[in-house]
C-alpha cells in the first residue's frame, strides 16, 4: 500500500540519522575496544571535524525539508496551479550510511535502487486494461524489479459472516497480514498457495489473530478448511510500483525507472498478463486484454474435496 | 516393582510433564502464531515469462497451487469419543402398554393383540439416537443395549473412526466405524460395531459441482442426515422424525449443484431399502427384495439478505425385510435451513407410510411393519451467544402408527404403537476448544391426542472430544 503522507526526504533524514546512531554505535564499540590505547589531540580532532560535517548535513536537510514543505502548502493552497513536480528542491547529496538504515526505503526509491538499468529519473506509464467485468480491484504493477522488502506493513483480512473481508487484497513483498475471526464460530484460515503455503489452525472470535508475513510475490489464495465457500486472494507484489485500474480501465504508473520492465496486471477475476515494456524518458504506454479466470473448486487443507452440501 | 514398569512409568511422568504445559497453553490465551519466511524472488508471475514484448497470459488450467500440495494423495485419520451422563424419567422407557379396563383406544384392542402408546424412541439419550431404556414389551425380544431401567448413569455413546483418502485427485473414499460399549444379555456381548460410511466419492468435470457417491453414504431425504453425528450436531439428541432420514443405506447417489452461486441443489439416490434407522435392532444392509429404493431432493437458496435454503424431498420403494417389492414405503417432506444474524434455525415435516403385512403375510425373519406417518416435524433453533457458548430450543411433534401384522384380516394383528408426540427440547452448548465440546439437554415429551401422559422426559449430557 501506499503510503501518501510519508515524504521521501523524511525518510532520508531518518536514514541518516539511523546511520549516525549505527556509525556513533561503531565509534563507542571502538573507543571501547581501544580504551586501553590513549587518545591523541589527532584524533579529537578528527571526532570534532566528524561531527560538524554531519551536523551541517541534518541542518541542510532540515533545510530543504523545510523548503519542500512549504512548497508543498503552496501547492495545497493554489489547487496544483503553475507549480509542478520538479520545482521541489533535490535532496542533498548524502554521504553512504551503513547498516540496517540502507533497507528504509521510501516509495518509489525503491526502484530509484532496483536495478542497474534504471538510468535517469522514473517515468509514466499508462495504459488500459480491456477486459468483461468488473475492472474496480484490477492491479497494475512493475513485476520482476528488485525493492527492499516492506518489513513492518501490516494488514488485516478478517473473517465475518463467514466470508473473508476483504476478499482482495495487494500487499508489498514483506507485509505481515493478520486474520482475525469475527465470526462466532470456529474457522481455519490456510493457503495452498505457491508464494506462501501456510495453516494457521483453528480459532475463533476473540483468540489471538494468527498472521502470516508475505514475503515471496505472486498470488495467494486464502481458504478456511471449515467453510468451503471462504476464499479470499492476496497478490504479494514485488516493490511499491503498483497502481489501482479505474472503473474506465486506464491506469497511470508513475516513477517507474526507465529501461525493459515488466509491466504486469493482476485481478481476482481475471487471469493475469504481463508484458515487457521500454519505459523511455517520456514514458510508455500499454494495453492489456484480460481473460476472465473461472473459479475452480479448491480442496481442503488435507488435499481432499469438503463435503458437497457444504 | 520391575525395572521395566518403572521405566514404562518414568516414560509415562515425563511425557505428561512435556504434554501438560502444552496442553495448558492451548485452553488458555495462547500467542498469536504466525510464519514468516524471507526467501521470496522478485517476480509475482514468474510463470508468465515468454517472448519479450508480446503479452503473455496464464494457461487455461494454470495453477497457483504449490505442486506438493497437489500433488500428493491424502489420507487423513479422524475421529471423536463421545461420552454421556444421562438421567431418564420413570422406568427411562417412551411407551405404556394400553390394557385393562381403562383402556385409552378400546377399538385399538379389537384388532391388535397389544396396543402400546407413546413413542419408543422418545426419550433418547444421545446423538445415535440411542434411550434410556427399551422396555419389556410383550412378544417381542430387542437389542436393549442400554436398559437402564430409569436409573442414571454414564455412558461412552460412540467412539467413531472416520478415515479419508484421495484416490485420485477427483475421486475420494471415506469410511466411518462407530464403536459403541453395550450390556450384553443372554451370554451375548453387548457391544456394538458398525460400518456408518464406506463410500467413493467421483467428482467428475473440471468444476466438480457434481458428485457421484457409491458404497454405504448418507440418504438424501431430508436435512438431518448432515448433522447425525455427535461431531457435528449442535445439540445431542436427534429429532423424532431421524430413524427415517439419517440411515446410511448402500446404493448409488447423484448430487449436483446448479445455477448461480449454487444456488439450485438436486440429488438423487438408489438404494436398497431405505433411509431408516433404529437403534434397537440391526440395520437392514442388504435387500430382501428385487426392487431398489429411489429418493430425491430439490432445493433452493433464496436471494435473500440472509441464508435460506428450503427443500423437498421424498423416498419411494420396497418396504424394508419385505420379500417382495408389491408394497411400498414411502415418505415425502419439506424443510429449510437458515441463518439469521448468528442464529441458525432448521425445520422439516414429514408425511409417509407403508402397508406392512397388510394383505399378506411373511416369514417371522421378514416381517415389515406397517406405516402411517401423518405427519412429524421439527423446528430448532441454534444460537451461540458468545464463541465458547449456545443456547438450543427444539419444538416437535409425530403423529403415526406403526404396527405389525395385518391390521385388515381377519384375525387380530400382532401389535400397534400409536404415537401422538410432542417434544420440546432446551440445551446448551459449551465449545472449550476446536477439539472438545460439552453439551447438554433436557427433553421434555409429552402425549397429545387421548394418550395418557408418560413419564418418559430426559436430561442428558455429552463431552465430544474431536481428534
Amino acid at each position: 500500500m501506499r503510503g501518501p503522507g510519508r515524504s521521501p526526504s523524511l525518510l532520508a533524514v531518518v536514514a541518516v540519522t539511523l546511520g549516525l546512531a549505527v556509525a556513533g554505535g561503531r565509534a563507542w564499540a571502538q573507543a571501547g575496544a581501544a580504551a586501553s590505547a590513549p587518545v591523541t589531540a589527532a584524533d579529537l580532532a578528527r571526532v570534532e571535524r566528524e561531527l560538524r560535517d554531519q551536523r551541517a548535513i541534518i541542518m541542510q536537510m532540515l533545510k530543504v525539508e523545510q523548503e519542500r514543505y512549504d512548497l508543498l502548502l503552496k501547492l495545497i493552497t493554489s489547487g496544483g496551479q503553475g507549480t509542478t513536480a520538479a520545482q521541489l528542491p533535490a535532496l542533498p547529496a548524502l554521504p553512504a550510511v551503513p547498516g540496517p538504515a540502507a533497507s528504509v526505503a521510501a516509495p518509489g526509491a525503491a526502484a530509484a535502487a532496483a536495478g542497474a538499468d534504471s538510468a535517469g529519473p522514473g517515468a509514466t506509464v499508462t495504459g488500459k486494461i480491456i477486459g468483461h467485468g468488473d475492472l474496480t480491484n484490477v492491479y497494475v504493477f512493475v513485476d520482476g524489479l528488485k525493492a527492499p522488502r516492506g518489513h513492518g506493513k501490516a494488514m488485516e483480512i478478517g473473517q465475518k459472516d463467514k466470508q473473508f473481508v476483504p476478499q482482495s487484497a495487494v500487499v508489498v513483498a514483506g507485509t505481515r497480514v493478520s486474520f482475525p475471526n469475527y465470526d462466532a464460530m470456529y474457522h481455519n484460515v490456510f493457503s495452498p498457495s505457491r508464494p506462501k503455503p501456510f495453516d494457521l489452525g483453528t480459532y475463533r472470535q476473540g483468540d489471538p489473530p494468527p498472521s502470516v508475513v508475505l514475503s515471496t510475490p505472486g498470488v495467494v489464495e486464502v481458504f478456511c478448511n471449515i467453510h468451503a465457500k471462504m476464499s479470499a486472494k492476496i497478490l504479494v507484489v514485488p516493490n511499491q510500483l503498483y497502481a489501482r485500474v479505474r472503473a474506465d480501465g486506464t491506469f497511470h504508473l508513475e516513477r517507474v525507472p526507465q529501461g525493459k520492465r515488466k509491466i504486469a496486471v493482476w485481478g481476482p477475476d481475471f487471469k493475469p498478463a504481463r508484458q515487457d515494456v521500454e519505459v523511455t524518458a517520456s514514458g510508455a504506454e500499454v494495453t492489456f486484454s484480460l481473460d476472465g479466470d473461472t473459479a475452480r473448486p479448491h480442496k481442503n487443507k488435507s488435499g481432499l474435496p469438503y463435503k458437497s452440501y457444504e | 516393582m520391575g525395572p521395566c514398569r518403572f521405566r514404562a512409568l518414568a516414560c509415562a511422568g515425563a511425557i505428561a510433564c512435556l504434554a501438560a504445559p502444552a496442553g495448558a497453553q492451548e485452553l488458555q490465551a495462547a500467542p498469536a502464531p504466525e510464519t514468516d519466511d524471507d526467501k521470496g524472488g522478485d517476480e509475482a508471475f514468474a510463470d508468465l515469462a515468454g517472448p519479450g514484448g508480446q503479452v503473455v497470459t496464464v494457461a487455461p488450467g494454470g495453477s497457483q497451487v504449490a505442486p506438493a500440495v497437489a500433488a500428493k494423495m491424502p489420507f487423513v485419520l479422524g475421529g471423536y469419543a463421545d461420552i454421556g451422563f444421562f438421567v431418564p424419567s420413570g422406568n427411562g422407557a417412551g411407551w405404556v402398554q394400553d390394557t385393562g379396563a381403562k383402556r385409552a383406544f378400546p377399538g385399538e384392542a379389537d384388532r391388535f393383540g397389544w396396543v402400546f402408546l407413546g413413542d419408543i424412541l422418545a426419550p433418547a439419550i444421545n446423538s445415535r439416537g440411542e434411550v434410556a431404556d427399551l422396555g419389556d414389551a410383550p412378544g417381542v425380544q430387542r437389542f436393549d443395549g442400554i436398559d437402564s431401567n430409569g436409573a442414571a448413569g454414564f455412558l461412552v455413546n460412540e467412539a467413531n473412526l472416520t478415515a479419508t483418502a484421495g484416490v485420485a485427485d477427483n475421486v475420494v473414499a471415506t469410511t466411518s466405524v462407530n464403536f459403541a460399549p453395550r450390556s450384553g444379555a443372554h451370554f451375548a456381548a453387548g457391544d456394538v460395531f458398525d460400518v456408518d460410511l464406506a463410500q467413493i466419492e467421483w467428482l467428475p468435470g473440471v468444476n466438480q459441482r457434481t458428485s457421484i457417491f457409491v458404497g454405504k453414504m448418507e440418504s438424501v431425504l431430508g436435512i438431518e442426515y448432515r448433522e447425525r453425528k455427535a461431531r457435528d450436531r449442535f445439540g445431542i439428541t436427534p429429532s423424532l422424525l431421524a430413524r427415517y432420514t439419517t440411515g446410511t443405506p448402500i446404493g448409488i447417489k447423484v448430487r449436483s449443484k446448479l445455477g448461480p452461486d449454487d444456488r439450485l441443489v438436486l440429488a438423487g439416490a438408489v438404494t436398497n431399502g431405505s433411509s431408516g434407522t433404529e437403534m434397537f435392532h440391526f440395520y437392514d444392509e442388504v435387500d430382501s427384495n428385487p426392487g431398489k429404493t429411489v429418493s430425491g431432493r430439490a432445493s433452493f437458496r433464496l436471494p435473500l439478505p440472509f441464508d435460506l435454503e428450503l427443500g423437498l424431498s421424498g423416498l419411494l420403494g420396497p418396504q424394508d425385510r419385505a420379500l417382495d417389492s408389491r408394497n411400498p414405503i414411502w415418505f415425502f417432506g419439506v424443510d429449510l435451513l437458515a441463518r439469521v444474524g448468528w442464529i441458525d434455525i432448521k425445520g422439516q415435516y414429514l408425511v409417509g407410510g407403508a402397508r406392512g403385512e397388510t394383505d399378506r403375510r411373511y416369514d417371522e425373519r421378514h416381517r415389515p411393519y406397517g406405516l402411517d406417518l401423518n405427519g412429524g416435524g421439527y423446528l430448532e433453533a441454534d444460537w451461540m451467544l458468545t464463541p465458547m457458548f449456545g443456547v438450543l430450543g427444539r419444538a416437535e411433534v409425530r403423529d403415526a402408527r406403526v404396527w405389525l401384522g395385518d391390521e385388515k384380516g381377519p384375525e387380530r394383528a400382532d401389535r400397534l404403537y400409536l404415537t401422538k408426540s410432542w417434544r420440546g427440547t432446551v440445551g446448551v452448548r459449551v465449545v472449550w476448544n476446536a477439539h472438545m465440546t460439552l453439551k447438554a439437554e433436557y427433553l421434555r415429551n409429552g402425549e397429545y391426542g387421548g394418550v395418557p401422559g408418560i413419564a418418559n422426559d430426559v436430561f442428558t449430557s455429552s463431552l465430544v472430544w474431536v481428534y
